[in-house]
């Protein structure tokens, strides 16, 4: 077997174990979840436009619940709002600008599990 | 085309579904909480058209994160951009 270009020595664990991080990693590991659902039910559901089983369908609003939420808050880190102003690295190193994004992290999270529970209720209800 | 191109076209197809298909199942899902319309013919298409790229290339940039070397990067690059294109054209544009 060819020798890998750019060996990943922890693969896919990684998206759940790989470094130090905070909160914001396992946010990654389940927007890369939630994102694999939603794009394999677009395939399946551009192809099968008919009923689905309800609970399949109550997840996958789910995730795009979540999914979009966590976006948000990516697109606006991504083009650099409310991260701060860079500054001297200094002990003990706490990397300042997800501390400075962190309480948009938990009102997005806020609003997601608002959106989540009305989805679920509307389903209860039939819808 | 550059990555960072390709990039700011998931950054604003995001932004789109985000608004399309927040109506889309509002419409579909949240009866109970008021009528909601559901997308016209030319807002359905656009977004089986962002969703289909934003979808493709989340899955690309997941997939060529394992390294499975130049070659299959390639191959899955194309592999998912033709098979988005002939998606959108059987079911967007054909149908």
């Amino acid at each position: 077997m060819a020798k890998k270009a750019r060996p990943n020595r922890i693969g896919v664990k990684g998206w759940w174990t790989g470094g130090k991080y905070g909160v914001e990693k396992k946010a990654y590991f389940l927007h890369r979840l939630t994102g694999l659902i939603i794009v394999f039910y677009l395939i399946a559901h551009i192809i099968h436009q008919g009923p689905w089983i309800a609970w399949w369908e109550l997840i996958v609003v789910l995730a795009f619940i979540y999914h979009a939420m966590n976006g948000i808050r990516l697109i606006i880190t991504e083009l650099g709002f409310g991260v701060g102003r860079p500054t001297l690295p200094s002990f003990p190193y706490v990397p300042e600008s997800l501390v400075k994004t962190r309480p948009l992290f938990w009102i997005l999270m806020a609003f997601s599990a608002i959106y989540i529970v009305l989805a679920i209720v509307g389903f209860a209800k039939g819808g | 085309m550059k990555e960072s191109i390709l990039w700011l076209f998931q950054i604003v197809t995001g932004i789109l579904i985000f608004v399309l298909l927040g109506l889309h199942i509002s419409a579909q899902h949240l009866g109970t909480f008021g009528s909601f319309p559901d997308l016209s013919s030319f807002a359905y298409k656009t977004l089986l058209f962002v969703a289909l790229y934003h979808g493709l290339f989340g899955l690309r940039s997941v997939l060529l994160e394992i390294n499975l070397g130049r070659g299959a990067e390639k191959a899955i690059s194309w592999l998912l951009f033709l098979g988005g294109l002939v998606f959108f054209i059987y079911y967007g544009i054909m149908a």
